[in-house]
């Protein structure tokens, strides 16, 4: 059942997280006793309470409530692409490139796109977003970046 | 009583100044703006603006803040009338009879009245944060940290009870949240935590990445493959005057939904979502006409629509007088008072009167902003929601990227919103709501703080927290709240209510 399939992936998510920030606690950090609380004591609970929530979740299960809609697997790694793309790309080439391409990626994420207006949309875009943080507000990042500054000389 | 005067004139001259009366009306107009648009939440929302606010002064960034709450409230309800596409969860009480009644070419009215209503309950809801806010803090400041400790759980528990979904998922959102934000440096020892020898993690994760990963990008993601929707209300507006008729069958409505409004918006988790729904109720029950209700009933737009926006406003109380917030956009408004390094909480009222008393009176100024120009420019908020969605998604992703950037300079941050990104959508897949998270990511270093502190006075007894009589108290309705939410017919009680809210 796609429900109790469901539950059972997030009870064990929960579970995973919550044992790897109470093992790394236990491991790395000084725990210390109630009076005297190290660093590493809360992480600790609080990891092995979110291990057992993790645990009774994945023991019940109850069904959803809405339908399961597919996964937009191309929208999502768009999308994580365009903003990791302008995460990397924003010193070494610059806001301009590094938004405009960023920008453009993104569009391409809804199936709907088409090529024309996702360039228009990424040069308005890119001006928009230009003109509010660097001009506007005067923020110091440079248009075009150094490393692409090098390579034009 | 004096008091209360003298706190609001000096809350009216901060708002009054020329830059903050900008900053405000900025503010405002964003919210509104970013309100109608669909697809985009007022928590998202002001979690992309609020990169904007950074480089303000603290008081000029809260007042904008707050303006684009309230704002997004009233796009919310715009779109909700006009098109039946509520902006946000609080305005799909008014999308029931406010579409019912555009759809009988009443819009005009419709949209007057929530202004109205809004405004009337804004200004009441005002009254009753300069009445209280002062008065609660010295209360707060009599807290120990056992009570402190007591009064956060008991907010976290209480906004479970209140969210949507599971309780118990909810519950494990707060615990994943808290273990987020033991990531860094801690106070006490100065020992890192979880920082993996990355230097940009000693501070944390940063606020603005992981809810703006969470809530911004994860609802881009969800919201990628959805199809625009075709048919867009053929709402006409035509009088924007409502008849006199009108006003007086409101003037029940609007009171109600303003008592009802200021009070619950006062509690964790509630805020205006939980007053719309119980005004809608009210009014529905105490009605002369209630099978017009569904149908176009004025009361079911007006008392909703004041109970929203006084539960709006009443819900900073809790977030300026003790430092918590009840719901995660609350949050959201603390994290900006702390990147501009000021810690909110009782102390805020004393130390920084004219920042607290400042924020207040502009709210009841931006409500009275808002009135004025949503009205004519309602025309232009229907042009906007006929952009198509694939055009507003790449608009707000890359917005988000920059704002993250901005507010970090650190490329580590934006991966951080695309890492945050992808949980908020996983966790979200299965089953789990973000906001949880949110909460108890900002509550989680204060809960182990207050613990600590309260175990080192009591030299380890961890019986002070029920001995203590405050805190014992508090403890107590956290108790009472986990029972009744794990009995069989509240159960069904809130899943008859999320279930009505679509």
């Amino acid at each position: 059942m796609a429900a109790a399939k469901r539950d059972l992936v997030c009870g064990l998510v929960f579970i995973a997280i919550g044992l790897f920030f109470a093992v790394r606690a236990w491991i790395g950090l000084p725990i210390g006793s109630p009076v005297s609380m190290g660093p590493g004591f809360f992480p600790l609970v609080l990891g092995l309470v979110l291990a057992v929530f993790g645990a009774v979740i994945a023991a019940a299960s109850a069904p959803p409530v809405e339908a399961l809609q597919p996964v937009g697997w191309h929208g999502i790694l768009l999308i994580s692409l365009a903003v990791s793309f302008f995460a990397l790309a924003a010193q070494p080439l610059g806001m301009l490139p590094s938004l405009f391409f960023g920008t453009l990626i993104a569009a391409f994420a809804p199936r709907q796109a088409r090529l024309r207006p996702a360039l228009m949309l990424s040069a308005v875009l890119t001006a928009f977003n230009i003109g509010v943080f660097v001009l506007a507000l005067r923020l110091p990042y440079p248009i075009i970046g150094e490393w692409l500054r090098e390579l034009v000389r | 009583m004096m008091d209360v005067v003298a706190n609001l004139s000096l809350g009216l001259g901060t708002a009054l100044s020329l830059s903050n009366l900008t900053y405000c009306f900025i503010g405002a107009l964003l919210g509104t703006f970013i309100g109608v648009l669909p697809g985009i939440g007022p928590t998202a929302t002001i979690a992309m603006l609020l990169p904007l606010t950074y480089y303000l002064s603290p008081t000029a960034s809260l007042i904008m803040l707050a303006g684009i709450y309230y704002g997004s409230q009233y796009g919310g309800s715009t779109t909700a009338i006009l098109m039946n596409l509520p902006g946000e969860v609080s305005s799909s009480v008014t999308a029931i009879d406010g579409y019912q009644m555009a759809r009988q070419g009443k819009a005009g009215r419709a949209l007057a009245i929530a202004a109205i209503g809004s405004f009337v309950a804004g200004t009441f809801a005002t009254l009753v944060i300069a009445i209280v806010a002062a008065p609660l803090a010295v209360l707060a400041l009599k807290f120990g940290p056992a009570e402190n400790f007591s009064l956060i759980l008991l907010g976290l528990v209480t906004s479970t009870a209140l969210a949507h979904g599971s309780i118990l998922k909810a519950m494990a959102m707060i615990v994943a949240g808290m273990l987020f934000g033991m990531v860094g440096t801690d106070v006490d020892s100065g020992q890192f935590r979880y920082t993996f020898g990355i230097p940009e993690l000693t501070d944390g994760l940063g606020i603005v990445a992981v809810s703006l990963g969470i809530f911004g990008l994860a609802e881009t993601m969800r919201n990628v493959e959805a199809q625009d929707s075709g048919e867009l209300g053929t709402a006409k507006i035509t009088s924007l005057i409502p008849s006199r008729q009108d006003l007086v069958e409101s003037v029940g409505p609007i009171a109600r939904g303003s008592v009802i409004g200021s009070i619950l918006g006062t509690l964790p988790g509630g805020g205006s979502i939980l007053s719309s729904f119980f005004s809608y109720a009210i009014e529905k029950r105490l009605s002369k006409t209630p099978e017009q209700f569904g149908k176009g009933a004025l009361a079911g737009v007006a008392g909703p629509e004041s109970a929203n926006n006084a539960g709006a406003q009443t819900s900073f109380i809790p977030m300026l007088a003790l430092g918590i917030p009840s719901h995660p956009l609350m949050a959201l408004m603390i994290g900006a008072l702390m990147i501009q390094g000021i810690a909110p909480g009782p102390n805020m009222i004393k130390e920084q009167a004219s920042l607290f008393w400042g924020v207040i009176a502009s709210m009841w100024i931006g409500n009275a902003m808002l009135v004025i120009l949503n009205l004519p420019l309602v025309g232009l908020w229907v042009s906007l929601l006929k952009i198509p969605y694939r055009f507003l998604l790449p608009a707000v992703v890359m917005f988000s990227a920059i704002g993250v950037y901005t507010v970090s300079n650190a490329s580590f941050d934006v991966i951080l919103l695309v890492v945050f990104g992808l949980l908020g959508y996983g966790l979200h897949r299965l089953g789990c709501e973000p906001a949880p998270f949110l909460m108890g990511f900002v509550l989680g270093a204060p809960l182990e703080e207050h613990l600590r502190r309260a175990l080192v006075f009591s030299n380890g007894d961890f019986t002070t927290f029920v001995t203590q009589p405050i805190s014992a108290v508090l403890i107590g309705l956290t108790a009472v709240v986990l029972l009744a939410t794990s009995l069989p017919a509240i159960t069904r009680r809130r899943e008859q209510i999320f279930a009505e809210e679509g």
